[in-house]
């Protein structure tokens, strides 16, 4: 398994974390971003969500991702650090992003793990877009 | 020169096409090729303001000087994750 990738299909969780496992790492920490039912669009108006869909700019978000991951081993005390998000069609309480990581310590599989989560959102060309039974907008993002 | 532009999500919607190319002088800027998409794609002015631009898989600032070949993508607010 890749340690960084983007993939259609639906992500496996426990493969992720058995792949930063390591004989140096005493914790692995792992984050899971899900779609959730409901959500207020462009309005602020409470709708449900029939199903999510997630655009990427492949070649451009796997480096993001890459570098993200890279940088995440330099900030932090880590061993491994993984990260598959998933494109197209997300349907509501599936996975979107899975990430895991490893380190000797808690502390740093903490904070590094939630590290890559904030990074993701802030970097990676990857767009939501919510549809609704009678409708269908993109969600608003980060514009930095 | 002619540069090869990727638009995605509501700048691909926008523009009606996944990419375009822009017919520049050389030594153009970044900004310069957002101004002459919203010429050609004139539904693209609304987006634009809010997007980042990309050369070769890098964002890079509205300064950015491009160069024949590069590939420039339109990127609006991120949402990934």
């Amino acid at each position: 398994m890749d340690l960084v990738a983007l993939t259609a299909a639906p992500l496996d969780v426990a493969a992720l974390s058995a792949s930063v496992a390591s004989e140096d790492a005493g914790a692995i920490a792992t984050f899971v971003g899900t779609s959730r039912r409901v959500s207020r669009d462009a309005r602020n108006v409470e709708r449900p969500v029939r199903t999510l869909w997630y655009e990427a700019y492949g070649p451009m978000a796997l480096r993001r991702l890459a570098a993200i991951a890279e940088d995440t081993q330099t900030r932090f005390a880590v061993t491994r650090v993984a990260v598959h998000h998933r494109t197209g069609e997300v349907p509501v309480g599936e996975a979107s992003v899975a990430i895991a990581v490893s380190a000797p310590h808690r502390a740093a599989a903490f904070d590094a793990c939630r590290f890559v989560i904030d990074e993701i959102k802030r970097s990676v060309p990857i767009w939501k877009r919510e549809r609704f039974s009678d409708g269908e907008e993109w969600v608003e993002g980060y514009s930095g | 020169m002619k540069v090869e532009v990727l638009l995605f999500a509501a700048a691909r919607e926008a523009a009606g096409a996944e990419r375009t190319t822009v017919d520049l002088a050389d030594g153009a800027s970044v900004a310069d090729a957002f101004a002459a998409l919203g010429s050609k794609h004139p539904p693209l002015r609304a987006v634009l303001p809010s997007c980042r631009a990309a050369v070769d898989e890098e964002f890079a600032p509205t300064t950015r000087k491009l160069a024949a070949g590069a590939v420039l993508a339109v990127l609006p607010p991120v949402s990934g994750g």
